[in-house]
């Protein structure tokens, strides 16, 4: 639940960065035009610099960046991944959302409680181990996922979370995790994973090798460190970006298009044609801005944190593009805050970007400026609603905002501003290298040309990665062009190789656990944007979770609405409201508690919800349930009926809300 | 310019309908602006036309044309009006939107309305009652947020929150504090200032009359009283030059407080909290009666008054002492009592001034006539050197001190000797005066609160003061004792209404009062010859009444005591107008 509020009194902690961190902290002003901007990068540095974000920390920062400490204060306690005054030496992150529980994050944190001896917001009396419950860190066919202090550790075991705690309580310097500013990479790299963890019996280290179709987006990201600029530029990279750059901006966003590139944040919205919105200098005069939407955050979903760890050069390759078409000088990545190796990487190859010339004042020589900035979030799904995201890049709680005006008109500062999805910047590369004949024939064709825009039948064109998590043999990252079944993708043993232990898939949510959910019978579906919404869900990111004839779909859907209780922002009263009252009435429902009428009263909020707010975050909590009720009706009246409790795989997960 | 496009220019409102009746708005008006300038009411929490849109509340869903997709709900408060637009706000999918909000505001709202003070004059039991249901499913447990003093003028109570955020915003935008936040996220979302910073701004009593809910409480008057009690008065705050138009809200013939009245013109919906609590001077030490030093009765000290002036020689010279927070009347009545004798006029020492970001200002006078002085007098700066070298020269006949500054005026010490040079001495005071010892007689003057007349803030409006008390058997108001004086000393024939002299005064000095009445000054105040404010009282108030505090859920015996109701805004939002 929310973050926990400082009770004590503050005295005014005198406390003061040193030169060089003041320093540090005016560079990073200087990169947004508006001092505000910082606040989230400067309370990081109060992190670093000081263990954790505390009042001092807060009001020295709103000192330095002249806000109000209440506003900090504010902002601080939107966010749940910043380290509090109370968290231990050694942060450990659990992630409990449905795709890794599904794979045994339930046992595994009943296993976590023991070792530590503490609940979930506790920390050890040693003051060594924090234990906090997460929400998917984007890395959901690697469960069980524990961060510790900012970094993954994937595919947990018992016996290796004992080796670490035991290592860490022995020595806390062993492992260099403090503050998780020091080389980081070592725990990321192949072999030292394979010294720390062992893979159960008989897997394979499927990531790396089931990708037997010819990866388009991924074929870079396969080494477990990421793709230099000059492997890159072996490679063949930034050979698309000097076609765009030889091209006028209309012509490229004319290109974009002609290539029907749908965006693969979420909306699917036709790329050109958000571009084409911006408009032109005389009409809205000043900057323009570009932003990377790399917040990556809904459940069952984990393709942009690959991309970004391994192949960082093509998203920036991609942004000089898009930052071309739109006139942009400024692009920034807004990155999500528990992706800190991610970020890690971003900021090593954009030095050698800058040191290419990739970026800065003549970007790749084509007499423009054009600088990039990779801005860290700090833990909030919300912010990966575009508008939210401009909330919190420039420095507040993560609040979406009234729409219209919409970005494109009135974003970032009140100007122009394009969002796209680190996915739909990196096609970007390859359209304009390959060209539009290439580019077209991947996926399915548009269905009709006057259909077209903005997400009508347009047909879904180009590369792209599926993540598959949930109970397949082989959970992991897809790069299999638009049109595969979801039977093909789930069962094919080039791909997810079935359905573990020879079971039957009982739901699918195609979308990310946002969307309707699928079943059984709706295994033929091609995944592409129309035939999925045709068969009422959404590709959305394209966060596949399957759940096989085991599952309690009680509890899945208890699972996902705990997520998004917990993600909504709470301006709006129907979402702030609404996400409470149904998760608290499925989880009576998964208790044996529930009445038939709850079954009503639920569609009746989501009815009063769907439409009313802000953003679509309504939608998401609702459109599952919604969708889970009417399709697994009976499983939520035997509960109801018989007053039992939900069995099944995800019985543990219960806990009270 | 061609023609069509010249008709387009010259059309300066805009057509549109709601629920079938055509509406002229005005460019740039939201749909609620528009409806509710039009007498229509559209519920809202967190809009507030003093603040930018926040549009979380919910609360104003209407469907309209031309808004985006069509089945889907807008909210009136972020749609612009365009030509043709159709709005539906009555329909039974607007109904259903409305229940459902009001719905979900009351899930985790504790219900505690029984012990609320802001029950009574809450928008949050209005619009449950004009756009609920009777009924709702929830059975669970509600969320837990704390109670806690944010401020030394402001109580929160954490779980009737609606987090509509407009005292957040008011910080931020008009008192520019930004003491406020909303913490945490979701359900668990509050408001809340950071740990050992107060909420402490010069208008942070505002946020109290902002709160839709119960939220915010005034802790100076917090269980006092309940709000459907009290008896409200439209005046003018006595605290500085700026004149902001109040409530003076009392109970059984005290006041229990102060909220801020709109005026476009003066004070938009804001008062500072200084003069939120300047009531409470009026329970401060005050003059009581007296003849020769006794305590005396009202009527005798009357007839003892009377008889003073009664005996004076025609050309007999009368000095009188005035104040910046004595009414034009009684401006007017001291001028006309002393004849062309001599006159000094007193004054509270200068304060801080303060402006809002926006505009809103506190004035450094901190008196609230010294524009009528001057009016009155042709000028504000009559020192008493005169009155104290009459004195001293022995000429004067009759001392009138007239003293209505809360706890008095800054009388110089050789000014109190040298009065006693005076043959006489007629004391009205609002405190224990200097001047009482020797006086043949002493009134207790009113406070401002319990006074009629009239005020000119410090731009030149002429505004209102009303009597928010019942007169007790102790006191009578200055301006009838001033006039009992000058029937005396036979310059006037009868004792008039305040109303009465303001005709007389006017009528005697049109280049500084022109033509304003009382009924032209109305609620809103009128702006005389030569004012630097040039709002007409028919644009002084916009459809907007301040809080819900001041916007009269609870004023319907205010209706029957004064019988003029003036319901510009839309229903159930009519500030209460008090008559002439
Ligand atoms: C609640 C919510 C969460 C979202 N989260 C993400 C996200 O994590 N990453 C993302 O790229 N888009 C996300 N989106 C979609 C974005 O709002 C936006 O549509 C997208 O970034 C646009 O980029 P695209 O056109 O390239 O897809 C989210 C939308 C909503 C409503
Ligand atoms: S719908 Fe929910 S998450 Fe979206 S803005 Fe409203 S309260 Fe926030
Ligand atoms: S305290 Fe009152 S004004 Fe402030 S956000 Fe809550 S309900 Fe709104
Ligand atoms: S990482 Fe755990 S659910 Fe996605
Ligand atoms: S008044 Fe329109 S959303 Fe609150």
């Amino acid at each position: 639940m929310a973050t926990a509020l400082p009770t004590a009194d503050a005295e005014v902690i005198e406390r003061e960065f040193s030169a060089d961190v003041v320093n540090e902290l005016e560079q990073i002003c200087s990169r947004y035009p508006e001092r505000r901007a910082a606040l989230l990068p400067a309370l990081r540095l109060a992190e670093r610099e000081f263990g954790k974000v505390d009042l001092g920390g807060m009001q020295l920062v709103a000192k330095h960046l002249g806000l109000s400490p209440a506003y900090v204060l504010g902002t601080v306690t939107f966010y749940t991944h910043f380290r509090r005054e109370t968290d231990g030496t050694f942060v450990i992150e659990l992630c409990r959302t449905l795709p890794c529980a599904l794979r045994g994050a339930d046992d595994f944190a009943k296993h976590v409680e023991q070792k530590l001896g503490i609940q979930p917001g506790e920390t050890t009396e040693d003051g060594l181990f924090t234990y906090k419950r997460a929400e998917c860190m984007a890395a959901c066919d690697k469960a069980p996922l524990v961060q510790i202090n900012g970094y993954n550790h994937e595919l947990m075991t018992p016996e290796v979370f004992d080796q670490i705690v035991d290592t860490l309580r022995d020595d806390p310097e062993a492992f260099d995790l403090k503050g998780g500013r020091k080389t980081p990479l070592a725990w990321h790299e192949p072999a030292d994973r394979s010294a720390t963890r062992t893979l159960p019996e008989g897997e394979k280290d499927y990531e790396y090798e089931c990708l037997t179709h010819e990866p388009l987006l991924l074929r870079r990201c396969l080494k477990g460190r990421y793709t230099t600029y000059d492997e890159y530029v072996k490679d063949g990279g930034y050979k698309g970006v000097k076609q765009a750059l030889n091209m006028s901006p209309a012509d490229v966003i004319d290109f974009v298009k002609k290539s029907r590139l749908r965006g693969r944040g979420g909306a699917g919205f036709g790329c050109g044609m958000k571009w084409g919105f911006v408009p032109s200098v005389d009409q809205k005069p000043g900057p323009r801005y570009l932003v990377v939407n790399a917040d990556e955050s809904e459940p069952g979903t984990f393709k942009d944190g690959k991309l970004m760890e391994g192949d960082p050069h093509l998203l920036f390759e991609g942004i000089v593009i898009a930052s071309h078409a739109i006139g942009a000088n400024d692009a920034y990545i807004y990155i999500r805050g528990e992706m800190t190796y991610g970020a890690e990487v971003l900021n090593a190859a954009l030095e050698e970007a800058y040191k290419n010339n990739v970026f800065g004042p003549n970007a790749l020589g084509f007499g423009k400026r054009l600088d990039c900035t990779v801005h860290r979030g700090a833990g909030a799904y919300i912010c990966g609603e575009e508008t939210a995201l401009l909330s919190s890049l420039e420095g507040g709680r993560g609040y979406p905002r009234l729409k219209p005006p919409y970005p494109a008109i009135e974003g970032a500062w009140r100007q122009p501003t394009i969002v796209n999805n680190v996915e739909t910047i990196c096609n970007l590369p390859l359209m304009f290298d390959k060209g539009l004949d290439w580019y077209n024939s991947l996926g399915t064709p548009a269905q009709s040309a006057e259909e077209a825009p903005p997400r009508g039948r347009m047909g879904s064109a180009g590369p792209k990665i599926w993540c598959v998590s949930g109970h397949v043999v082989r959970p992991g990252l897809y790069d299999v062009p638009f049109g595969i079944t979801i039977r093909q993708l789930l069962h094919d043993e080039r791909f997810c190789g079935g359905i573990r232990d020879g079971r039957k898939v009982k739901g699918v949510v195609p979308g990310g656990s946002s969307f309707q959910v699928l079943t059984a019978d709706e295994l033929d579906v091609p995944l592409c944007y129309d035939a999925v919404a045709d068969a009422g869900s959404s590709i959305g990111s394209a966060g596949i979770i399957v759940m096989d004839e085991t599952t309690c779909m009680v509890n899945a859907l208890l699972n996902v609405l705990r997520f998004y209780d917990h993600e909504s922002c709470g301006q709006c009263t129907p979402c702030r409201e609404g996400s409470g009252w149904m998760t608290r009435i499925v989880w009576r429902i998964a208790h044996g508690l529930g009445t038939m009428e709850d079954l009503d009263t639920i569609d009746q909020i989501a009815n009063q919800a769907c439409g009313r707010t802000i953003c679509v975050l309504a939608e998401a909590f609702s459109w599952p349930a919604q969708s889970y009720i009417k399709k697994f009706r009976h499983e939520f009246e035997a509960l109801i009926k018989e007053s039992r409790p939900s069995p099944g795989v995800c019985a543990p997960m219960l806990g009270g809300k | 310019m061609s023609d069509a496009a010249s008709e387009v220019e010259a059309k300066t409102t805009i057509s549109i309908t709601i629920d079938g009746d055509a509406v002229e708005a005005q460019p740039g008006d939201n749909v609620l602006q528009a409806a509710m300038k039009a007498g229509k009411m559209i519920p809202h929490y967190c809009w507030h036309p003093g603040l930018s849109v926040a549009g979380n509340c919910r609360m104003c869903l209407v469907f309209a044309t031309k808004a985006g997709p069509p089945n889907k709900p807008v909210i009136a408060c972020n749609t612009q009006v365009v030509e043709g637009m159709e709005v539906e706000t009555k329909s039974d999918r607007v109904k259903a939107a409305q229940e459902g909000v009001m719905e979900f505001l009351l899930i985790n709202h504790p219900l505690d309305c029984p012990v609320c003070d802001q029950a009574g004059e809450c928008d949050l039991q209005q619009f449950s009652y004009d756009y609920g249901r009777e009924t709702s499913p929830f059975v669970e447990e509600k969320t837990q947020r704390p109670r806690k003093d944010l401020g030394p003028l402001v109580r929160f109570s954490g779980n009737r929150c609606i987090v509509c955020t407009r005292c957040v915003r008011f910080c931020d935008e008009v008192a520019g504090s930004s003491e406020l936040s909303v913490v945490n996220r979701g359900e668990m979302s509050w408001i809340d200032t950071f740990p050992g910073l107060e909420l402490d701004n010069p208008l942070s009593g505002c946020t109290v009359d902002l709160c839709p809910v119960g939220a915010l409480l005034d802790r100076d008057s917090i269980h006092t009283t309940r709000p459907w009690l009290l008896r409200s008065t439209n005046s003018v705050c006595g605290g500085c030059a700026t004149g902001c138009n109040v409530n003076v809200d009392t109970f059984q013939d005290e006041v229990k407080r102060l909220t801020p009245r709109e005026n476009q013109a003066v004070n938009r919906w804001w008062m500072c909290d200084e003069g939120r609590l300047s009531y409470r001077e009026a329970h401060e030490a005050r003059s009581g009666v007296a003849i020769d030093g006794q305590e005396a009765t009202v009527l005798a000290a009357l007839e003892r008054a009377r008889a003073i002036l009664g005996d004076l020689d025609g050309g007999a010279t009368v000095a009188v002492l005035g104040t910046g927070f004595a009414t034009n009347e009684e401006l007017y009545l001291l001028r006309h009592l002393s004849s062309d004798g001599p006159v000094g006029l007193a004054y509270r020492a200068d304060g801080p001034t303060w402006t809002g970001k926006d505009g809103f200002t506190i004035s450094a006078d901190k008196n609230p006539n010294r524009e009528g002085a001057r009016r009155v007098f042709g000028s504000s700066d009559l020192a008493p050197d005169d009155v104290q070298s009459e004195l001293t020269a022995g000429n004067v006949a009759l001392l009138i001190v007239h003293d209505a500054i809360p706890g008095g005026a800054e009388w110089s010490p050789e000014l109190v000797t040298a009065a006693a040079k005076a043959k006489h001495r007629i004391v009205i005071s609002h405190s224990p005066s200097p001047f009482a010892s020797g006086a043949d007689v002493v009134f207790g003057g009113l406070h401002w609160t319990e006074k009629d007349g009239s005020f000119v803030n410090g731009k030149g409006r002429l505004q209102r003061v009303r009597a928010a008390l019942t007169e007790s058997g102790a006191r009578v108001s200055d301006v009838e004792v001033l006039q009992e004086l000058a029937v005396a000393r036979g310059l006037a024939p009868r004792v008039l209404s305040a109303a009465g002299v303001f005709r007389k005064l006017a009528t005697a000095s049109p280049s500084s009062f022109g033509d304003a009445t009382y009924q032209r000054a109305g609620d809103a105040g009128v702006p005389l010859p030569g004012a630097e404010d040039t709002v007409a009282p028919e644009d002084a108030h916009s459809f907007y009444p301040a809080g819900p505090k001041s916007r009269g859920h609870n004023r319907a015996n205010d209706e029957q005591v004064r019988g003029s109701v003036h319901r510009k805004s839309a229903a159930g939002y009519g500030t209460t107008r008090g008559d002439v």
